[in-house]
């Protein structure tokens, strides 16, 4: 199949990139291996400023819009596992095929984030998923991955998914914390898993926003935090444990446990433990980028803490290293769907400019850029609370990619 | 797209030739974990159950026969009326042990 543009990935941002391409008439094929387009977009329902954040709602309307573009062809199912120059531009292998192989001039990037996971003793057992599993199955599918459960790791997508869990009416014994680990860099120390969770912006009523700015301070924060009772604060209805940590699975054929322990407040030692029965144990260390294609096409990366991994230096256009090689969404730092939708419109503009041998002059790029920075402002969740400074030194990356020879 | 969310049909499939219900076009996972079957496979080393993981076929954790093709995503794939899955508990791919 040849076509003029291949969007890889149908959550917010390709699905926003397609419909843009689409409406400037480009024959595209966008590619995703679910077999429903939308992305983890189909799972998300928050409550935010007292309004709800329908994800699959938001999924359906960004679907209709690429459905009236009759250039638009969909390939579902189908996973992108190699990509390469081509004469005409580049050429993508879908695993299955039906196509094997599609040609197009430009492709656009937008393959999303995947959680990280947490490393603990027992965790191949069937009932331990990670956070985003149990989102899908009881958001998407109707499905409950238990009657209790417990959250390993404190993050804004552990937060956010535990409470959809709760008004699902599933149970959950809390989120604890991960067992402190110098070698495992998501987790790092329990102080460490501290900081990050002061430094969550939640949508609205984080109750401790008020302490979270005396916890700034390391003896207050570490006072604080290991002095919570045993059972947790409640956060959005949520308890948070932060003095205790998951430190096995139990079970044989499946999740019938979680041995917790409580750790001592001056040096992080564990003090005592117990397990608590629970039927399923999500883990979570947050999202990172997906980065396989970069690598698969030999893209420039860096690493860029604030936007949760390795991410392309993409220009202000959203064009990688490789020419007419495009990223967009989660693929280039973790960051809310609002923001993924807007940086899907940007992408296809830039594209729609390459392909027309328009110019890509960064500076052209500043309306676009300026949506994007609107929807992270007005995004319910931030996953790092300085994602502003891994923009600006991407962008300054880019910059000094356009000064090497 | 809402085929699977519009009206939902109830389907019979096969796993390890034990017939399951399913909703048509949800993924063989869902169906299976619904109906209480959690273990999806046995670990080809050392035997034990593995399910169910990530959910969005990123882990291949949940790797079955499906459709006779081996190593198939049961996350991704979508469950239908008379689909025969089946567990894995052979290494595939590594010739023979």
């Amino acid at each position: 199949m040849a076509v003029e543009v291949a969007v890889v990935g149908a959550g917010p941002a390709g699905l926003a990139a397609a419909g843009e391409l689409g409406a400037a008439g480009f024959r595209v094929a966008l590619i995703d291996e679910y077999p429903i387009p939308g992305g983890r977009l189909l799972g998300q329902r928050y409550h935010w400023k007292n309004l709800v954040w329908d994800g699959k709602q938001q999924a359906e309307t960004l679907v209709d819009n690429v459905r009236q573009w009759h250039e638009v062809r969909w390939l579902l199912q189908r996973s992108v596992y190699d990509l390469e120059r081509a004469p005409s531009g580049w050429a993508l292998s879908l695993n299955p095929g039906d196509p094997s192989v599609v040609y197009a001039q430009a492709v656009v990037v937008a393959t999303g984030a995947t959680e990280v996971p947490i490393p603990l003793v027992n965790w191949t057992l069937p009932g331990v998923l990670a956070v985003g599993a149990a989102q899908v199955m009881t958001a998407v599918y109707g499905v409950a991955p238990g009657r209790r459960g417990v959250v390993v790791g404190a993050n804004p997508l552990s937060f956010a998914i535990a409470e959809e869990l709760l008004e699902a009416g599933v149970k959950l014994a809390g989120i604890v914390m991960a067992p402190g680990s110098e070698n495992v860099d998501v987790v790092g120390s329990l102080d460490d898993q501290w900081q990050r969770i002061v430094g969550l912006r939640g949508g609205g009523a984080w109750p401790l926003r008020t302490l979270g700015r005396y916890m700034t301070h390391a003896w207050v924060r570490q006072f604080l935090m290991s002095h919570a009772p045993k059972s947790g604060v409640p956060i959005r209805g949520v308890r948070l444990r932060p003095n205790v940590v998951a430190t096995a699975v139990e079970g044989t054929e499946r999740v019938t446990g979680i041995r917790l322990a409580r750790i001592a407040d001056h040096d992080e030692s564990i003090r005592e433990g117990w397990s608590e029965p629970v039927d399923f144990v999500c883990v979570s260390g947050g999202l990172r980028p997906v980065p396989d294609l970069f690598r698969i096409a030999r893209v420039k990366t860096a690493w860029v803490p604030e936007l949760s991994g390795e991410v392309p230096v993409i220009s202000p256009w959203g064009e990688t290293s490789q020419t007419g090689l495009f990223a967009v969404g989660n693929a280039i730092g973790v960051e809310s769907a609002l923001v993924a939708i807007a940086q899907g419109h940007l992408g296809a503009h830039g594209v729609t400019r390459y392909l027309r041998g328009q110019s890509l002059d960064y500076r052209l790029a500043e309306p676009d850029q300026h949506r994007i920075q609107l929807a992270r402002e007005q995004s319910p969740i931030a996953f790092h609370p300085k994602i502003g400074q891994g923009v600006e030194h991407l962008r300054a990356l880019f910059l000094e990619s356009l000064g090497a020879p | 797209m809402n085929n699977t969310t519009d009206r939902p049909m109830v389907i019979q499939f096969y796993c390890d030739g034990e017939p399951f219900p399913g909703i048509n076009g949800e993924p063989v996972a869902m169906s299976l974990w619904r109906s209480g079957v959690t273990t999806l496979g046995w670990n080809e080393v050392t035997g034990d159950p593995r399910g169910l993981y990530c959910a969005i076929g990123h882990c291949f954790e949940c790797r079955m026969m499906i459709d006779g093709v081996r190593d198939q995503r049961a996350c991704l794939y979508p469950v239908r009326e008379g689909l025969e899955v089946f567990r894995q508990t052979v290494p595939t791919g590594l010739g023979e042990p």
